[in-house]
């Protein structure tokens, strides 16, 4: 009778979490939204492309810049607001004290959310991609692999982004409603470019300037859905799908390599910080 | 070895304001250490800082100051050290997620790593048929018996129970003290907070009383009981307050006290003095109505808090 490691635990610990969010129906509603989603914007792709067809356009559809553009407002929307609640409630119900007087950690409590959530939301907007790939087929939209492949890496990545802000937020409100205010705080922030637009905004003396100051490049830069953009460009027809367009002759901050460190760093940054809160924090 | 041991453990709620900040002081420099082996019953009233001491264990709650050794480790930085021994049927909990009884007991086996048998575990405390529902649907009493059974899963060296009897039936309390009893026969070291005298003095080897967030003292069931003499309560309804009756009524023998308030004579005094009390007032007046009551739990931190009786 050996006790398990820490990793063993921390796997128990996603899968548990996993199991809760199918208990609650919660990822068969997921599924069903993205499938829908996905679905939905392939067939649409298909219409296009068949009229374009019948009228002899030249230009074909391409799948992937059809289905990004609205997944990557809903992959931060759903990670936002599905995960906000999910430390933080667990905390003011309770069952955070049942965890906690098991042998699970406040760093498996932590990682062990963002894994499990991770998963289903991972797997709901994969879901979207691989039900509009056969419809896309069908109508004759054009399906290129590289830039499924490229569509799929930056998805999952911007999903593990946004779902860790998620799980960091949860873990250091003090209540659900003060997380679900975070959440929406944060999607609107980054969303509508509010992260940069604010600063700048104020900075030059409450009035936009003609030219934007390089320091509020920068900052437009590090907003984790510019990152989104600006890694995207790294294939060159997924370039101008985004918040905003990707420039020409992209600056070392909005080089895709560095986008992928800025996305990396707003996975580690806020989940680092929240359990150093949430380590020493009173039930 | 002690199995807990505080050391000036201090802990203080802060809440802070815009204009106005408060202070609470929960438990103020603590000192307490439970042997290994004993059952050790933890007693105040509502608010006395039980609870808090019980997280500061636990690692839920973080002391302001002061230190924290359970089974040997520093709950701080060994916490799941410490609960891979320990169970806990914590205050203040509710059902993690939507799991059945028996999911719980299951996770909690899963987490220690454990081959208990879940049956057996739930039986154990008479909650075979229940376990099949969600938790979120469990009365307070039924909640109690299951969390119970998740606290015994690997034969814990330590047993840490906040308030285990509340919303138990007299049936679970006789289950949770019969259960109390197995658990330290075996070895383990059992620490249970109560407000009730009764439960605790049942089976505890050694009880602390906490008072406002302080130890007040740690003693044995047996001096306690010392200490308290028996001390009841008389207390006399009578047509009128007979003159001089206070008088006689002190100056019987083992009358700690005596109170008229109206037409009620209330008399603190051992069991031997009940009928000399009465018959002193009988003698002279019409007594309409008497009670008596057994030494209560105030009245024992009445005498060692040294706050009357």
């Amino acid at each position: 009778m050996s006790q398990p490691g820490f990793t063993e635990r921390l796997l128990l610990f996603a899968r548990e979490d996993i199991q809760d969010s199918v208990r609650e129906r919660q990822a068969h509603l997921l599924i069903a939204i993205f499938a829908l989603v996905g679905g939905g914007l392939a067939y649409a792709g298909g219409q296009t492309a068949q009229r374009r067809a019948s009228r002899d356009i030249g230009h074909s559809v391409e799948l992937m810049p059809q289905l990004l553009g609205p997944l990557m407002f809903l992959v931060p929307l759903v990670a936002l607001g599905v995960v906000a609640p999910a430390i933080v409630e667990k905390r003011s119900t309770g069952a955070l004290t049942v965890l906690l007087s098991l042998p699970f950690s406040r760093w498996v409590v932590v990682l062990g959310t963002l894994i499990g959530r991770l998963v289903v939301i991972t797997t709901a907007a994969l879901v979207a991609i691989a039900i509009a790939i056969p419809i896309a087929a069908l109508f004759g939209v054009s399906v290129d692999p590289t830039q499924v492949a490229a569509g799929i890496f930056a998805i999952v990545l911007l999903t593990v982004t946004f779902t860790a802000i998620s799980v960091s937020i949860s873990a250091i409100s003090r209540t659900s409603t003060r997380a679900s205010f975070a959440a929406i705080f944060a999607y609107v922030l980054f969303i509508l470019q509010l992260w940069s637009m604010i600063p700048i905004y104020v900075l030059s003396g409450f009035q936009m300037p003609e030219t934007t100051p390089t320091w509020g490049e920068v900052l437009s830069a590090l907003n984790p859905m510019a990152a989104f953009s600006n890694l995207l460009a790294a294939i060159p027809e997924l370039a101008d799908i985004g918040i905003h367009a990707t420039a020409e002759n992209p600056a070392i901050y909005e080089q895709p390599a560095v986008a992928l460190l800025i996305l990396l760093a707003w996975i580690v940054l806020p989940i680092g910080a929240s359990y150093l809160r949430f380590r020493t924090t009173d039930l | 070895m002690a199995a807990i041991e505080l050391r000036g453990v201090t802990k203080r709620y802060e809440r802070r304001g815009l204009l106005r900040s408060n202070t609470v002081t929960a438990l103020h420099d603590v000192d307490l250490a439970v042997e290994d082996g004993e059952v050790f019953g933890f007693l105040g009233p509502n608010g006395a800082g039980k609870s808090t001491a019980i997280d500061i264990m636990l690692d839920y709650v973080q002391p302001t100051s002061g230190a924290v050794r359970v089974l040997g480790h520093d709950v701080q930085t060994n916490s799941v050290d410490i609960r891979e021994r320990t169970g806990v049927l914590p205050d203040g909990y509710d059902a993690v997620g939507e799991r059945t009884g028996r999911e719980h007991v299951e996770l909690a086996i899963e987490s220690k790593g454990t081959n208990d048998n879940p049956e057996a575990l739930l039986e154990r405390v008479d909650m075979l048929g229940p376990d099949a529902y969600p938790v979120k649907q469990y009365s307070k009493g039924m909640a109690q018996r299951l969390m119970l059974a998740m606290a015994l899963v690997g034969e814990p060296d330590l047993l840490v129970l906040d308030e285990p009897s509340t919303g138990l039936d007299p049936n679970g309390a006789r289950t949770m003290r019969r259960i109390v009893r197995e658990e330290n026969d075996r070895g383990a070291t059992v620490f249970f907070s109560s407000h009730i005298l009764e439960q605790v003095e049942a089976v505890c080897d050694r009880v602390g009383i906490l008072d406002g967030g302080e130890l007040v003292t740690v003693d044995s069931i047996d001096r306690l009981r010392e200490t308290i003499g028996g001390t009841a309560r008389v207390t006399l309804e009578c047509s009128q307050v007979p003159n001089g009756a206070p008088d006689r009524i002190a100056a019987i023998d083992g009358v700690a006290s005596v109170e008229t308030n109206g037409t009620k004579v209330q008399v603190a005094c051992e069991n031997r003095a009940k009928a000399p009390v009465i018959a002193a007032c009988h003698d002279s007046a019409t007594v309409t109505n008497v009670s008596t009551t057994d030494p209560s739990l105030e009245d024992l931190f009445a005498t060692v808090t040294g706050g009357g009786a």
